[in-house]
């Protein structure tokens, strides 16, 4: 008989945490104003965005100069979806075929 | 008949000695999760202004890309000048792959989704049904 070994998806770790804190972004927008006597001592306004490579693309964040936005990763991150079972990249046309990797099929 | 048995033990065993071990134990240690993280890559965006007295003080713009080199690599992101990247590390990052689902090694994808996996042998639903084709 084969060992029988924990399945790693079903714990909840830190790891998918961060994951999908990332995956979805975060957004810290904050104002801090000290007075003294009504008198506005110093003021800090910022904005803060965290996020994915992902996701950074896909909300449209600015990313540094420089950055080379033909390469082949790029368009895969835009275009492919993620298989609901096996969370593999796949491209939709495929996925709708049963999904390379897993064999999942949508609806069924 | 008592050779036979004792052959399959031995292959059962062999079989067992050759799957690499998935790290589950580890997987949501710090390391796991940076691991993680670098791989998918991090932007990092922030304005920040600091006003004394109603005079606007210190701005500062943050516009930060945080990647692994494979990520980096793979995204295009600018390096420093002066790196060399006709090495064989780089042509080796420029190469696509993925992680294979059962043991987590990273494997051409075109071998890991055609063919399969050559550290365990895995085989993706695509590689299954174009045997079955082959086989027929």
């Amino acid at each position: 008989m084969p060992k029988l070994r924990p399945k790693s998806c079903q714990s909840h770790g830190v790891k998918q945490i961060v994951e999908r804190v990332l995956d979805k972004g975060v957004v810290i927008d904050a104002k801090i104003r000290a007075y003294l006597d009504d008198f506005k001592l110093i003021e800090l306004e910022s904005i803060v965005v965290l996020a994915s490579f992902e996701t950074a693309a896909k909300i449209g964040l600015p990313f540094p100069e420089g950055l080379n936005f033909e390469t082949k990763a790029w368009k895969e991150l835009l275009t492919k979806e993620t298989c609901p079972q096996c969370r593999k990249k796949v491209y939709e046309e495929e996925l709708r075929l049963g999904c390379p990797w897993c064999g999942y099929e949508l609806g069924g | 008949m008592k050779e036979k048995e004792k052959l399959e033990v031995i292959e059962f065993e062999d079989e067992e000695a050759l799957q690499p071990e998935k790290s589950t134990q580890t997987d949501s240690t710090l390391a796991a999760v940076i691991d993680r993280v670098l791989e998918k890559g991090l932007v990092i965006n922030a304005d920040i202004t600091v006003s004394v007295a109603d005079a606007e003080l210190l701005g500062i713009k943050i516009r930060a890309a945080l990647a692994s080199f494979e990520t980096a690599a793979k995204y295009g992101l600018q390096f420093p000048s002066g790196t060399n990247t006709e090495t064989a590390a780089w042509k080796d990052a420029m190469v696509e792959k993925e992680e294979c689902p059962n043991c987590g090694k990273k494997v051409e994808t075109e071998q890991l989704l055609n063919k399969s996996c050559y550290w365990c042998g895995w085989q993706s639903a695509k590689a299954k049904a174009l045997k079955k084709i082959e086989v027929r």
